[in-house]
């Protein structure tokens, strides 16, 4: 109704409750009225651009949005337009204009990208942005965003629809998508049941540490496989994923055939073969990533297994709502703990679910990356004048507070590289004629085009047969670890590499049992503030309302030995554990507030402590809590008297103590890759970039040491302070402490809540001892 | 510590600069490789916003800075003075030939020296193909695959570095001399250059910090 009225909107549901056919009907509706009055003219245009996240979404909405297209005989031309379209099909696009397209943020700014869009884009009607929750966490929220932007300057009565699952912040995600427009949220207000179920293992183990994967637990869920119509398998990652395929089939052979595994990495045609046999109902099981956290429901499903912590209550929800997808039906979710302590997230699930407790999704701002590569971008196609896009940029939410000062330093990086030139200076990026900032050379124009988007990932190598047929893709520092000869398991066969070519890895299979497994690098996501609170909440209740839970009931001995050995952590009480082993003195604070909260309070209290004698420290952490060792003594009375936890100055010690570790260098990276300063290439697309590679890490210290009030330098320590750090969670939890009774305690040996932070491989560290002194005291130690 | 190492090389004696370079103080020789100038001005060619002053200005500085304290008659540089193809700041270089012109310059040249030889007559570099025997050392660019016997071949082109560990779980990535049998390779002295991290294995290694160098 809304949208007939020519009303923009966004619209939540929980997933399977045919939101995407509930708007789809409105747009044909409004798209037949519309072109029945309308001039031939306006009948040859595209009307309306679908836009998801991911492409074997916008696959599968092809396929959804035809079906109708066919059972009503409309004949409409739906098209789809992702990375993966042909040439041959992207130019009979440019001629024909499909009444539809169903596309991604990075495909429309490739359309962006080419001569003639404003043309082609003036008389688009309708925006449809699908799981909207999905992109607007993310820089690809900021690329629709800024598409959004320059399409409404195209056509004032562009009608804008954002489909989305619940999240705690639906009004501001409707605003950011709307810009100032009001617009409409339509809510389908019908509560989903859940049924969390936590597979427990037949013993507990009391030193628990984070490694095995949960593997053991493999057998367990065989019986549930199954007595199941069919199950989706969902891991964290997607080395996770190929292991728990191989196992699965060890245990269970006769799974051959009817259990599949589906990741991002993994060929087209392959997770293509995967949707299909899982819509038609031939496949008993399916493992996979987040890579089938999205989409059209496979009626099939009726079951659904979490591997490991899902970090957040909507991820979980989301994926228990890919099974039962009747209106009406209980969705149903087994979870399975990787390791002892994870057992409790199953008890905080059920709590947060009973209690509708949701996250927000944080909208990046003012990402000048971003803003660069999409100022290119234009530059590339027709040109732009910088007071006209100065206007549109500034109405977006990301770019709200930006200054025209600071949009003028992007016009400087662009068209000089940055605010001083040398005396010979040959800059060449984008030139300014006649006040239209343009691109002239077709060098940077095809450099630019293959580097559009906002993901960045390492160099990736084709896993190919030596037939020619691809098989997905895998981080190059992964193969250039192997030899020829050797084995590893990827996409559920096991792989013989019989040779490198330039980006190619060309293998057979081999029939040997064992290889390695590629880990792929991202993935660490934090537990989200929800989650954190709800498992604080079952801490504080195992003797009280929690005790009835079956989680709690199995994890009491492992409580029982904590409180043996020190002090089980709750939200009203911080635990910190001193104890010395070979390696060192450990300090063990237990603040459950998920990785990068941890990750922010680590450096800050080593900044605090280091205040008043020199340390260098090696710092672990997992999302219950983090650990800082040294080599030293670390004396925490006198500290916590001189104010270890105090609020005073909170912000400048955190911006101090950031700038001793590498956080602000690692967000660089992304950084540097989506401002184009690293050209990534695309996977198998040879291009010259002679002489032209350079890590981010190189740029970074650059920039530091010449330009240090950098846009994109800033950005990066911006990022750092309110997405690494989340600095008003971090506040928040530091506020939280400094309420709390602080316990400490000496246990002579590690307890079970430090031994798997201790266990953890993955060190930062902070120093602020001189280079040379710290290289003295290694030689030392060493002889 | 200090700010350079003196060592017997196959009876030669060789000084470790903590500067990433190599002092051979019988011939008076300055040894450097991997300068990769008028990298950035190449980046910025070609459209990446590279500070234009980023690596340049300081490693002239510390090739004036070299010069005075060693006061050498020559330099060799092993190769990858240049970056890439011609671009203005190669006149950076031949003032700098200018100013020293009492110097002998030599080039063994290395994947990156593309400039034509008009280019390297005009800074007064002699060009030397693929290696200098000098007595009983090699100069080179790669190392050789094959040292004669009693030969001793010195490197650059791999640009190592190492790891070092400690106490705590600490550690710290230093470029380093790499010396095994009959290799020494040289760390790269361009400050806008990579690193490759080099095994032990059964060498030596020599960290450097631009203030010091240190066996490990």
């Amino acid at each position: 109704m809304a949208l007939m009225a020519g009303q923009s909107g966004l619209l939540n549901a929980p997933t399977g409750y045919g939101k995407t056919y509930a708007l789809w009907f409105g747009i044909l509706e409004r798209m037949l009225a519309q072109r029945s009055k309308a001039s031939k003219k306006l009948r040859q245009h595209t009307f309306c651009l679908w836009i998801t996240p991911l492409r074997s979404l916008s696959q599968e909405m092809v396929l959804a949005l035809n079906r109708v297209n066919e059972d009503l005989h409309l004949q409409l031309d739906i098209a789809l337009r992702t990375g993966d379209t042909s040439l041959k099909e992207r130019q009979r696009q440019l001629l024909t204009h499909p009444d539809v397209l169903i596309t991604t943020p990075e495909s429309i700014h490739l359309m962006l990208a080419q001569k003639g869009y404003s043309e082609r884009l003036k008389h688009l009607q309708m925006i449809v942005v699908d799981e909207w929750h999905e992109l607007l966490g993310s820089k690809r929220g900021v690329l629709t965003e800024l598409a959004l932007s320059r399409l409404k300057h195209l056509n004032k009565h562009l009608q804008i629809w954002g489909i989305s699952a619940t999240i705690g912040n639906l009004e501001e995600a409707k605003e950011i998508l709307l810009g100032h427009k009001n617009g409409v949220i339509i809510k389908a207000n019908l509560p989903k049941k859940t049924e969390i179920t936590t597979v427990l293992p037949d013993v507990l183990e009391k030193f628990p540490w984070g490694g095995h994967l949960g593997i053991h637990l493999a057998a367990k869920i065989l019986p549930i496989i199954n007595q199941s119509k069919t199950t989706l398998i969902f891991t964290n990652t997607r080395s996770q994923a190929e292991i728990w395929y191989q196992e699965l089939l060890k245990l269970q052979p006769d799974l051959a055939g009817i259990l599949a595994l589906h990741h991002g990495s993994l060929s087209e045609e392959i997770r293509q073969w995967v949707e299909a046999a899982l819509h038609n109902g031939t496949l008993k099981a399916v493992v996979c990533t987040s890579s089938l956290d999205l989409g059209v429901d496979f009626r099939p499903v009726d079951t659904v297994i979490q591997i490991g912590s899902a970090k957040g209550i909507a991820r979980f929800l989301q994926r228990a709502g890919r099974s039962g997808h009747q209106p009406g039906a209980t969705s149903k979710i087994w979870f399975v703990p990787t390791h002892s302590l994870e057992i409790i997230e199953g008890a905080a699930l059920r709590y947060a679910e009973q209690h509708q407790l949701m996250e927000n999704r944080i909208p990046y701002i003012r990402s000048f990356d971003v803003l660069i590569q999409y100022l290119i971008t234009l530059a590339v196609s027709e040109g732009f004048v910088p007071d006209e896009i100065f206007n549109e940029v500034k109405n977006t939410h990301c770019f709200a507070s930006i200054t025209p000062e600071e949009f003028h330093q992007c016009l400087l990086l662009i068209t000089q590289g940055g605010k001083t030139l040398d005396a010979y200076d040959e800059f060449h990026k984008v030139v300014i004629e006649d006040g239209l900032y343009k691109v002239t050379s077709k060098k940077v124009a095809m450099r630019h085009r293959l580097s559009i988007g906002a993901i960045v990932s390492d160099t990736m190598m084709q896993v190919k047969y030596a037939s020619g047929k691809y098989i997905g893709s895998i981080e190059e520092w992964f193969i250039s670890r192997l030899n020829v000869g050797d084995t590893f398991w990827f996409a559920g066969k096991n792989l013989e590499l019989l040779r490198v070519k330039d980006l190619q890895a060309i293998v057979k299979l081999s029939t040997k049992k064992k290889g390695l497994v590629p880990s792929w690098m991202g993935g660490r996501l934090p537990l989200s503030t929800h989650l954190a609170f709800a498992i604080r909440h079952i801490l504080d209740q195992w003797q009280g309302t929690a005790r009835q839970e079956p989680e709690v009931i199995f994890l009491t001995p492992l409580f029982e030995e904590q409180e043996r050995r020190s002090t089980l952590p709750n939200s009203r009480q911080l635990v910190i554990e001193q104890t010395q082993t070979k390696d060192g003195y450990h300090v063990f604070f237990f603040p459950f507030e998920g990785k990068f909260v941890h990750e922010g309070m680590a450096a800050l209290i080593a900044y605090r402590l280091a205040k008043v004698q020199t340390y260098t420290f090696s710092v672990a952490l997992n999302d219950y809590g983090f650990e800082l060792l040294s080599d030293q003594p670390i004396h925490m009375h006198e500290a916590i008297q001189r104010g270890l936890f105090t609020m005073d100055n909170l912000s400048e010690d955190i911006q101090q103590s950031i700038n001793m570790t590498e956080l602000a260098r690692k967000r660089f990276r992304d950084i540097a890759g989506i401002a184009g300063l690293v050209f990534q290439g695309f996977p198998g697309k040879k291009i010259k970039t002679k002489h032209l590679q350079a890590n981010a890490g190189l740029f970074f210290k650059v920039f530091e040491e010449y330009e240090n009030d950098h846009l994109l330098l800033k950005e990066a320590y911006d990022e750092v302070f309110d997405f690494q750090l989340d600095y008003a969670r971090l506040r928040a939890a530091f506020k939280r402490i400094t309420g709390n009774q602080i316990i400490i305690q000496h246990p002579p040996h590690l307890t079970p809540f430090a031994f798997p932070i201790f266990a953890e491989s993955f060190r930062e560290r902070f120093s602020n001892e001189a280079l040379e002194d710290r290289l003295r005291k290694m030689i030392a130690q060493m002889e | 510590m200090t700010d350079y190492l003196a060592i017997q090389l196959n009876h030669t004696p060789v000084y470790l600069l903590a500067e990433k370079g190599v002092f051979l103080p019988q011939s008076h020789t300055l040894i450097l490789a991997d300068l990769h100038l008028g990298k950035a001005a190449h980046f910025r060619k070609s459209g990446i916003m590279i500070p234009a002053q980023a690596g340049t200005y300081r490693d002239y500085q510390t090739l004036h800075r070299l010069i005075l304290k060693y006061n050498p008659l020559r330099i060799i540089f092993l190769g990858d003075l240049f970056h890439s193809v011609e671009n203005a700041t190669w006149r950076y270089f031949i003032a700098f030939a200018q100013q020293y012109s009492q110097l002998k310059l030599w080039l063994v040249r290395g994947n990156h020296d593309i400039l034509s030889p008009a280019r390297y007559t005009e800074a007064n570099l002699l060009i030397c193909e693929d290696q200098l025997v000098e007595g009983n050392l090699i100069f080179s660019h790669a190392p050789l695959n094959h040292v004669p016997p009693e030969m001793l071949n010195m490197a650059g082109h791999i640009h190592p570095a190492t790891t070092l560990k400690g106490m705590a779980k600490q550690s710290l990535q230093l470029p380093c001399f790499h010396f095994e049998w009959p290799y020494l390779l040289l760390p790269a002295f361009g400050s806008l250059t990579g690193t490759y991290v080099l095994p032990k294995g059964r060498g030596k290694q020599f960290v450097v910090t631009g203030k010091t160098v240190k066996e490990i």
